[in-house]
């Protein structure tokens, strides 16, 4: 077929194509047993939080909602991370309050993230044996809070003059993309200064799906636009409450126990600032945690699947740009085979979304099917094929078994047609020849 | 209240059998022996509860990879709180293979995007092994996922530089989707 005829039914595919500006290509598909359904509860963590703390919070977030719905759905957890600019800034001033008292706990810094939950295993041990360390406890608490406070109000008044940018966050949209590409419901649950970037995710979901597959959770928001979804508000959120008194924020929901009366939360810590997630918006004695629940349970069952337009695969390429223009995704499969929109079925995957407007995407996925599947490296490229000068393109590699394995970007040079520009990524797919289990990594 | 009896009582055979004892270590020396005629300073206490164990006693040199002399991944010191702490094979597993990640975490390039995906990963992978071996459910009696997890940070970054270097490492991984692992994580 003649390339331009190609790209212009393409055209008129695509414009007939509700919500999207991509087509779906024709020729048979390669033969893959991943299936496309299911949920993907993204969780937006909340200030101060590490990564490894937001992922801890993941796990208990799948222990306490489940790891499929009540029809069997399954859900894939996932952290949309954003972190706080100023932790690190707090390690001087907690260094120097660790000089206090003739520098009794000097130069010990394992307290620094006990200290900043006021307390925990370590300096419950130091506080019963030698009371006075408690002032340098209460002390680094107090200055925490405050820094908290003006973390979230600096973010919020961000957030209203200039939201991030794409190129800020462009690894959770392209997740979002491909997200909706393969059909998933989504359920997006935010907690603090998360809410304010899922609020902006949520908006940028509801261009690629309809409003009914894509449902957000408030979580003590340090934003007053909850209006996306149902919220969830303690009384004695001292962090909430602090930014109370500096602006406007949602109305308070429900009460917890003041801070001696407190038990323990699911991660077997106490929160005195009433602010954590774990210790206690989802801490079973609280009733913030049932209503959370409710949230979650009426998300799930009210969700409704987008069409499929991709499949999964044993791992996936999604190629994004960010404007108008004809940019390819190309794969060399380790059989050879050369996949792109003039050669969508490769021996080993399929390009099964091709885009010749604007934005994307495209996508590639590698079968399931081990009849199908090649071992070897997959060199994945893109191509500036018209219109694209100057734009950035974005490709995300998410693999079956772990999810977003990276994102990377190029700026796209002059048109080069059908002969890629850049490669983004070699992915390797290996086989353990006695268990037959499947590996999906990134060469270096 | 039972809690700080054994502590008490902790201290008691401590000091007893090492004449006060002293981390060695750590600033502020707790200065010269107790005797059962002097109370102890805040100092001493703190060291006793090292020397007991309540503590863990942790290396401070100013490296960020401290010593590793057996180079499995994980700081000696380290190594043998957890050796001490889960006696028991798999929980111990879980423990090394997540402070394993975890210090490789510190000693990734943070301006190697790639690496620090392949160093999340891992510790991902590490995290949810921790939750297979580690009961969830909120046992005073047991410890949680959690607080394994917590404590190895804890210890994991107990000096300037090392808490820094892993505060640059989660930097890095701003506006990261971090996906659970699918299947048995533990290796």
């Amino acid at each position: 077929m003649n390339k331009n005829f190609s790209r212009s039914i393409s055209l008129l595919l695509s414009i007939a194509i509700f919500f999207s500006s991509i087509s779906l290509t024709s020729a048979q598909s390669v033969p893959n047993l991943c299936s496309t359904s299911g949920v993907s509860f993204g969780f937006f963590n909340g200030v101060n939080t590490t990564s490894r703390e937001a992922e801890i919070a993941r796990n208990y977030l799948e222990s306490s909602y489940g790891s499929s719905t009540s029809s069997g759905e399954l859900i894939q957890y996932e952290v949309f991370y954003n972190t706080t600019n100023d932790l690190a800034d707090f390690v001087e001033t907690f260094d120097q309050r660790l000089l206090e008292q003739n520098g009794l706990l000097a130069g010990r810094f394992e307290l620094f993230f006990e200290s900043l939950n006021g307390g925990g295993t370590f300096w419950n041990q130091i506080t019963s044996t030698v009371g006075s360390a408690t002032e340098i406890l209460d002390g680094v608490g107090n200055l925490f809070k405050a820094k908290t406070i003006s973390n979230l109000t600096k973010l919020a008044a961000l957030f209203t003059n200039t939201p991030p940018t794409s190129l800020n966050y462009q690894e959770h949209r392209v997740r979002i993309d491909n997200a909706a590409l393969s059909g998933k419901k989504m359920l997006f649950y935010a907690h603090s200064q998360g809410n304010l970037f899922a609020n902006v995710a949520y908006d940028y979901a509801v261009t690629k799906v309809s409003a009914s597959s894509v449902k957000l959770i408030h979580v003590a928001p340090a934003s007053p636009n909850t209006q996306r979804g149902n919220h969830t508000l303690a009384d004695l959120d001292l962090v909430i409450n602090g930014l109370r008194l500096t602006g406007t924020v949602a109305a308070i929901t429900n009460s917890i126990p003041g801070i001696l009366l407190r038990q323990p939360g699911v991660n077997g810590k106490k929160d005195w600032l009433g602010h954590g997630l774990l210790e206690i918006y989802i801490n079973a004695q609280h009733t913030t945690a049932g209503r959370i629940k409710s949230h979650v349970e009426a998300a799930l069952s009210s969700l409704v699947a987008p069409p499929a337009r991709a499949s999964d695969g044993i791992f996936t390429a999604t190629l994004t740009w960010d404007g108008s223009g004809d940019v390819d995704l190309h794969t060399y499969e380790p059989g050879g085979a050369h996949v792109y929109y003039a050669a969508t079925r490769g021996a080993a995957g399929f390009l099964d979304v091709d885009n010749t407007v604007a934005n994307g995407p495209e996508h590639y996925y590698a079968s399931c099917s081990a009849s199908s599947l090649q071992t070897g490296t997959y060199r994945i490229a893109v191509a500036n094929y018209s219109r694209a000068t100057g734009r950035t393109a974005v490709v995300q590699i998410a693999s079956r078994a772990s999810g977003v394995l990276d994102t990377r970007s190029v700026v796209l040079g002059a048109e080069t047609r059908d002969t890629p520009s850049a490669t983004l990524f070699s992915v390797v797919v290996a086989r353990d020849q006695t268990s037959g289990a499947v590996t999906v990594s990134l060469a270096p | 209240m039972l809690n700080r009896n054994l502590i008490s009582l902790s201290l008691m055979l401590t000091l007893s059998a090492c004449g006060g004892g002293s981390s060695g270590s750590n600033p502020p020396s707790p200065g010269p022996s107790a005797t059962a005629s002097q109370p102890l300073s805040d100092a001493q206490k703190i060291a006793a509860l090292e020397d007991s164990g309540n503590l863990p006693k942790l290396d401070r040199e100013t490296s960020i990879r401290g010593i590793d002399a057996n180079a499995n991944g994980v700081r000696d010191d380290i190594e043998a709180v957890i050796a001490r702490k889960y006696p028991q094979q798999d929980q111990r597993a879980a423990a090394m293979q997540d402070a394993a990640a975890l210090q490789s975490a510190l000693l990734t390039n943070p301006a190697d995007k790639a690496a620090v995906k392949a160093a999340s990963l891992k510790s991902s992978r590490a995290l949810k092994c921790l939750f297979l071996k580690f009961n969830v459910a909120n046992d005073p009696n047991n410890a949680s996922p959690a607080i394994v997890a917590n404590e190895t940070l804890a210890m994991t970054t107990n000096t300037k530089g090392r808490l820094q270097a892993y505060l640059v490492f989660d930097k890095a991984l701003d506006g990261s989707v971090i996906s659970q692992p699918q299947g048995n994580t533990c290796e």
